[in-house]
């Protein structure tokens, strides 16, 4: 068939070439159709990325007329003793591991709920979807009313506590109130992935098990656990990359502070690119982010994914 | 007798968890009726006499409206855009597999990895230097490049689930490829492209931190220029609220409508 088509276009001359190209009949359709997204996706990837080790090589502060100036790695050892940078790698890590685990947890039994089909839990379904499609500067927005000192309504359910706080301007408690924020918008999102894997669980393995008169525990940690593998990498990497990059609530809610007690990484990162406009030194950070994140997504594929294939 | 009380107990935990998650839109819709008194009653009220004078406020300012069309005419253009270009190499993966769809895969799923720090700062010098700030071009582009991945591959799942038979039978009828394509293989699909561009349009029109750097006073959109509420109006609760719906109304109602494919379109398709 290829070669008859090659062959009788390359009779019938010029115009039925472009013919046959335009109507998708060559060879070369598949290149074709897909030329235009690796280009637009080499402008993602490998542009940022070359041009990244480029701009990070240079000290380029935008406000500085003299312009760039080749530094090689100086930024590199600018970021090592910058105190800012190493709190913006504990904040991240805070956020990151306290939410995920919460996350997990939550949507575990979220998801494990929603198997078993009560009634209405279709609209239940439909309501989980809420947080995690909301705008996430109207989620900032609708937590900033809540948290507020005076009028919110966490405060007013707090006090009956004695509890009442100054959450988000308070240097303690501010990273947990943006924690509890960001389990509020993705937990559902985890329980809808979960719940996908737990609604194609197999019977007969938990059927055996209740033959061999297996404990409950055990048949989580040995059944469930194992059968919800792939389920669970596959939120675990999303909340990573997500809560990795995570910006417009933070930055609606606090823009990292009181001070610098809720600047996670990406926020330092935009703070010296587009606030100080040292773009030299933004780059080297979104650098070491991109380092951390592919070598932390890539030991969960593999250990995950790849070993079990 | 054991059973039941359990199953009680679960179902009380759903609704608990239920209501958790939904209080809080249900609270900004409730403020946005509130009179500015009554937004700042404490303590907090749940009746009142609900007004609309916020929604009349927000529409009277011509400011908000503009930035609100600017938000649409960007999530429209750049879901057009990475349709365009989407599309074809969504068919392209589906039709013609190779060892190297799987890269390809990967590679889709990097693009997400990226800090987006690093992705904005080379664009950002680049539309500097060309005057692309500031700009609707500009920032749809970004978008476009931005959804192109989560289009291809949710397009990609829907093409799969269609048999190639249904098309061969038309080339075989002597209709060429293209035509196939434009006559078969979209009607059918064209309910999972629908959903896949209100997925797109969802991406666009939520996305803060492109908009935040790359658009000033002309081509703000309705996310940026509501955080401006918060930082010089910030008092003003009931108004700042009533923007807060407007944003998320058509989220929400384009959201649920195409609620089955969210989660496999912001998992790249890899829960299905």
């Amino acid at each position: 068939m290829r070669t008859t088509e090659f062959i009788s276009a390359k009779h019938q001359g010029f115009g039925k070439n472009i013919i046959s190209l335009l109507t998708l009949e060559t060879k070369y359709t598949p290149k074709l159709l897909l030329a235009p997204i690796v280009v637009f996706l080499l402008c993602l990837t490998v542009f940022p990325l070359l041009y990244a080790l480029y701009v990070g090589a240079h000290y380029y502060n935008l406000a500085d007329p003299l312009g760039k100036k080749f530094i090689g790695i100086g930024n590199i050892i600018e970021l090592v003793n910058d105190s800012r940078f190493w709190n913006g790698l504990k904040n991240t890590s805070i956020f990151m591991s306290v939410s995920i685990v919460f996350e997990m947890i939550l949507g575990f039994v979220l998801a494990t709920l929603l198997s078993k089909n009560f009634k209405g839990s279709g609209i239940a379904k439909s309501i989980f979807l809420l947080p995690t499609i909301t705008t996430p500067v109207v989620v900032g927005l609708v937590w900033i009313m809540l948290y507020d000192p005076q009028f919110g309504m966490i405060n007013y359910i707090f006090h009956f506590f004695g509890m009442s706080q100054a959450w988000l301007s308070n240097e303690h408690t501010a990273i947990w109130a943006l924690i509890v924020v960001d389990i509020w918008e993705w937990t559902p999102f985890v329980a809808l992935i979960l719940l996908t894997g737990i609604q194609s669980l197999p019977e007969e393995p938990y059927e055996a098990a209740h033959v061999d008169g297996a404990t409950k525990i055990q048949i989580f940690k040995n059944i469930t656990l194992p059968l919800m593998k792939q389920y669970i990498v596959i939120a675990l990497i999303f909340r990573f990359m997500d809560s990795f990059r995570w910006f417009d609530t933070i930055y609606v809610m606090t823009q990292g502070g009181p001070g610098i007690a809720t600047e996670t990484l990406n926020m330092y990162g935009y703070l010296q690119g587009f606030k100080f406009l040292n773009v030299g030194y933004a780059a080297v950070i979104g650098l070491f982010m991109l380092t951390v994140i592919t070598f932390i997504s890539q030991s969960i594929i593999k250990r995950f994914l790849i070993r079990r294939a | 007798m054991k059973n039941k009380f359990a199953s009680g107990f679960s179902q009380i935990t759903l609704w608990i968890m239920v209501i958790v998650s939904f209080f809080p839109i249900f609270w900004l819709f409730l403020t946005s009726l509130k009179t500015r008194a009554d937004s700042f009653g404490y303590p907090p009220k749940f009746v009142f006499s609900p007004t609309l004078d916020n929604y009349m406020k927000i529409f009277e300012n011509n400011s908000f409206l503009s930035y609100y069309w600017n938000s649409i005419q960007i999530g429209v253009l750049a879901t057009l855009f990475s349709l365009v270009l989407g599309v074809p190499a969504a068919y392209a993966l589906s039709r013609f597999p190779t060892h190297k769809t799987d890269q390809t895969a990967f590679w889709i799923l990097s693009t997400r990895m990226a800090p987006p720090i690093m992705v904005i700062l080379p664009f950002y010098l680049v539309y500097r230097e060309l005057h692309l700030l500031d700009t609707t071009f500009g920032l749809v582009i970004i978008y476009m490049i931005a959804n192109m991945p989560f289009v291809v591959w949710m397009v990609k799942g829907f093409f799969d689930g269609i048999h190639e038979d249904l098309e061969n039978a038309a080339r075989i009828d002597g209709a060429s490829r293209l035509k196939a394509i434009w006559t078969v293989l979209l009607p059918v699909s064209a309910p999972g492209i629908a959903a896949s561009s209100i997925f797109c349009f969802i991406m666009s029109w939520n996305e803060f931190l492109f908009a935040l750097v790359l658009t000033g006073n002309d081509t703000q959109t309705a996310p940026v220029a509501i955080t401006g509420f918060i930082t010089f109006e910030g008092v003003r609760w009931g108004e700042m609220s009533a923007g807060g719906i407007m944003i998320v109304l058509p989220v929400l109602l384009f959201g649920l409508a195409i609620q089955k494919y969210l989660v496999q379109g912001l998992t790249f398709g890899s829960v299905k």
